[in-house]
């Protein structure tokens, strides 16, 4: 425990060291419920520093002012299916959607146009697996019953029609909060997951990639939430907008500890 | 709707059949000569081609156009993916083979360079309606997702990914697309042939 505490103190001070918004997370071991390839169990990973909340309707609404092409009305049919934004009530209006309440309805070409206006960018799905797999208390709590529980009982749950605000849960041990239970987020590489099958044998690989004997492959057979996760973002594409899907942005852990 | 649910619903391919939300209604409507036609060419990336030369890749605006990624240092499924392509012209009319064009974009910007391009062209025999190009990083995960081609590279520096030959109209609106090298061609070369006879 005093090492947890301790733990969640370098986070904050950390965070205070970066900025208001981002905590370092890592350097550690990511360890993929699918492994890219056979020798690809242990992923290490550099600090690197994450948002501790999601991107929220308020922090949008500047982004799309200040760059009016990703305004609703104006963005390209490439970056966004007809679905973007359209729990505002107009291009530049929230409406109903409280400024504090996570952004959601945004494709993946929007979630990457506003982190690099941040001078930041998505973070791998490496990186978002590593600061999920921790809870208030361990950095990595996936083998955890009570954690494992908490995850599939929201996953179990309806959407609401509206979201809570971000903020209102607990920060983990890295300092980040709303990783779980508030709605899902885009990766940078979500289109990377469940390619474990090798394409170069000429077949293509999506056959294999929810077949049981691919799942036999998986090294943690019970981690049920991360399997959701998978499947989700791999059933994803670029131009997507989902009512349960936002983002939060990543920076490059320079001068980050290692 | 759990999560769950909505997971399935995508892979159903209806993401976005239903509308929920009452406050949609209060949406402004599009502005005219609002481009609501999906264009590759929105995206608005720039390449390398194998002679050199940067271009757009919108480059080949008007014509027909099949467009695909691969990497050069890829032993088996690139250079079936380029046969495949070859084979799926010889089936063509003179007429639409003479109007295609065929862009090529590497995954691997760091080792296809244009000079590594220029060397597989030789390689490959391609003729000059083929452009094998590159790009940088953020374009080349930009066009993988728009043409939906999921990828990963590896720690032994080769990469995973999938095969999808994509057939875009004079706009870069995907016309026709196949997924996976054994997959029949028969209507992507119908609807290239159409769009053919379009073209004067």
């Amino acid at each position: 425990m005093r090492v947890a505490a301790f733990l969640l103190l370098t986070a904050g001070l950390s965070a205070a060291a970066e900025d208001g918004g981002l905590v370092q997370v890592g350097p550690g071991v990511y360890r993929p419920i699918y492994p890219a390839a056979p020798g690809e169990t242990e992923v290490a990973l550099p600090a690197f520093f994450l948002d501790v909340l999601p991107v929220t309707n308020g922090d949008y609404l500047k982004f799309v002012t200040a760059q009016p092409e990703w305004r609703s009305d104006r963005i390209k049919r490439i970056f966004a299916e007809p679905g973007y934004l359209r729990h505002w009530s107009g291009p530049l209006k929230p409406g109903q959607a409280g400024l504090d309440e996570p952004v959601r309805f945004v494709s993946w070409f929007a979630a990457r146009a506003y982190c690099s206006s941040r001078g930041a960018r998505l973070p791998t799905e490496a990186e978002w697996e590593l600061a999920a797999a921790a809870d208030e208390t361990q950095r990595d709590a996936r083998r955890t019953d009570a954690f494992r529980q908490r995850l599939l009982a929201w996953y179990a749950q309806p959407n609401p029609q509206t979201l809570p605000a971000v903020g209102a849960g607990k920060p983990n041990v890295w300092g980040v909060e709303d990783l779980h239970g508030l709605l899902w987020e885009w990766v940078l590489d979500y289109g990377n997951t469940m390619i474990s099958s090798d394409s170069r044998d000429g077949k293509d690989p999506s056959g294999q990639r929810f077949c049981g004997a691919g799942a036999a492959n998986a090294s943690e057979k019970d981690d049920y939430p991360s399997f959701m996760r998978i499947a989700f973002r791999s059933s994803l594409e670029g131009s997507y907008t989902i009512g349960n899907l936002g983002f939060r942005c990543a920076r490059d852990g320079k001068g980050a500890g290692r | 709707m759990t999560k769950l649910s909505a997971v399935v619903l995508i892979w159903a391919g209806a993401a976005y059949a239903a509308d929920p939300h009452a406050g949609h209604a209060g949406h402004e409507a599009m502005s005219a000569g609002e481009a609501t036609k999906k264009s590759l060419y929105d995206l608005g990336l720039t390449v390398v081609d194998h002679t050199g030369k940067k271009v757009k890749l919108d480059v080949f605006r008007g014509r027909p156009v099949l467009i695909s990624m691969f990497y050069g240092t890829c032993t088996t499924a690139c250079p079936l993916l380029v046969a495949k392509m070859k084979k799926l012209e010889s089936k063509l009319s003179p007429k639409a083979k003479a109007a295609t064009r065929v862009m090529l974009v590497s995954f691997d910007p760091a080792r296809d360079t244009p000079e590594a391009l220029k060397k597989l062209s030789t390689t490959f025999g391609i003729d000059a309606r083929w452009r094998l190009a590159q790009t940088d990083e953020e374009s080349v995960r930009n066009l993988a997702a728009a043409l939906g081609i999921r990828y990963r590279f590896l720690e032994d520096g080769t990469l995973n990914h999938s095969s999808v030959l994509t057939l875009l109209d004079g706009a870069g609106t995907v016309a026709a697309r196949i997924e996976g090298l054994d997959t029949p061609d028969e209507a992507l070369i119908e609807k290239l042939e159409a769009l053919s006879a379009l073209k004067k």
